[in-house]
């Protein structure tokens, strides 16, 4: 008897069900939560056919970091084709960002990897993502993932030199998450939407500075 | 779900859990624009009622809104709201959460935030 998180009895999933020989079953429906089948008595297995769960195996994600997509399934053959889509945490009505076709593996669960990059979320408006797994009707939703990008920051002197100065980044939407210093350059994890609003250095308040990122080259008044 | 082996002529009880799962399409928007909330769905028949309610982040006892009617298809919702929240009551609040109910009993988590700018911006002389 299947029954759901609510107690109720489920009907019109497919199932497979392996008989003692190790036939299977073929196009069977659940019906009221229970299983109908002629056979010989003895030990059977029983399975649905469904993707049970969808999810990121690291969080948050950065750019050009692999990262792996997992999902697990029950009751299909290896080899059964699986669709995958990923989307804008804010675009699940719209086209996915990625479609992936694979095919699932004789164990659970599938894992399959994937490299958020630059080109890919283009049209990422939000800072999360999403993927969906298909197999016929039945899908499964990961929860969404931050998306993070590293941005690094060198501060030099008019001569070119490497400055080991104290340095706060400003975006957008907040100060930088995470900032580290190392070999004479700063890197900082940012949400992927965030922008670049002020660069905080206490020493060099009041000066001008060249700035290059993205958008090209400008020139920032430090502050402190 | 693991499967269920076991004797025939036998009851084996398995479980499924249903789970679904709230969108907005936009992290920011106006008062009056149109938006559109997604639901996602697994191991939830077709046709199953869907309600959805709009609260305040925090505040969970009024809704500003509640969309009844509407149903899963193919695992999924997509329905098109206008934020019309002219004759309703949002106190000071701006950033705005959905609750999804599956047939009054399966609840979704709290979506991510939307932002709603409810008046013109001030532009400084």
């Amino acid at each position: 008897m299947v029954k759901d998180q609510f107690g109720e009895a489920v009907s019109g999933l497919d199932y497979v069900l392996t008989f003692p020989d190790g036939k299977k079953t073929k196009q069977a429906k659940l019906a009221e939560g229970k299983v109908r089948e002629n056979g010989p008595p003895g030990s059977y297995k029983f399975a649905l056919k469904m993707l049970v769960d969808a999810a990121w195996k690291d969080t948050p994600l950065e750019v050009d970091k692999k990262t792996t997509l997992r999902i697990w399934a029950s009751g299909y053959d290896a080899g059964t084709d699986i669709t995958i889509e990923i989307f804008d945490a804010c675009g699940l009505s719209r086209a996915p960002l990625e479609t992936l076709q694979k095919k699932l593996a004789a164990d659970y669960p599938l894992e399959v990897e994937w490299t958020p990059t630059a080109a890919k979320l283009e049209k990422l408006a939000s800072n999360s993502l999403i993927f969906t797994a298909k197999v016929g009707t039945s899908a499964a939703t990961s929860g969404p993932a931050l998306v993070n990008r590293r941005e690094v920051f060198e501060v030099k002197d008019e001569s070119g030199q490497p400055v080991n100065a104290d340095l706060s980044l400003w975006f957008i939407d907040g100060p930088a998450l995470a900032t580290e210093f190392k070999e004479n350059k700063y890197e900082a994890l940012v949400p992927w939407s965030w922008r670049l609003l002020a660069i905080d250095v206490s020493a060099q308040k009041g000066r001008r500075a060249g700035f290059t990122d993205a958008a090209g080259e400008r020139e920032v008044l430090l502050s402190g | 779900m693991d499967p269920i082996q076991g004797e025939h002529n036998k009851s084996h009880p398995g479980s499924l859990t249903a789970i679904v799962q709230a969108y907005w399409s936009r992290q920011r928007c106006w008062a009056g624009e149109e938006v559109t909330i997604s639901v996602r769905a697994s191991r939830v028949k077709d046709s199953a009622q869907l309600e959805l309610a709009i609260f305040p982040e925090g505040k969970f006892q009024n809704p500003v809104d509640t969309v009844r009617g509407k149903t899963v298809t193919d695992s999924k919702l997509d329905h098109k709201y206008p934020l019309d929240w002219k004759d309703k009551s949002y106190d000071d609040s701006r950033k705005f959460v959905i609750q999804a109910t599956v047939e009054n009993k399966l609840k979704a988590p709290l979506s991510p935030v939307l932002y709603v700018d409810m008046e013109p911006p001030i532009f400084s002389a």
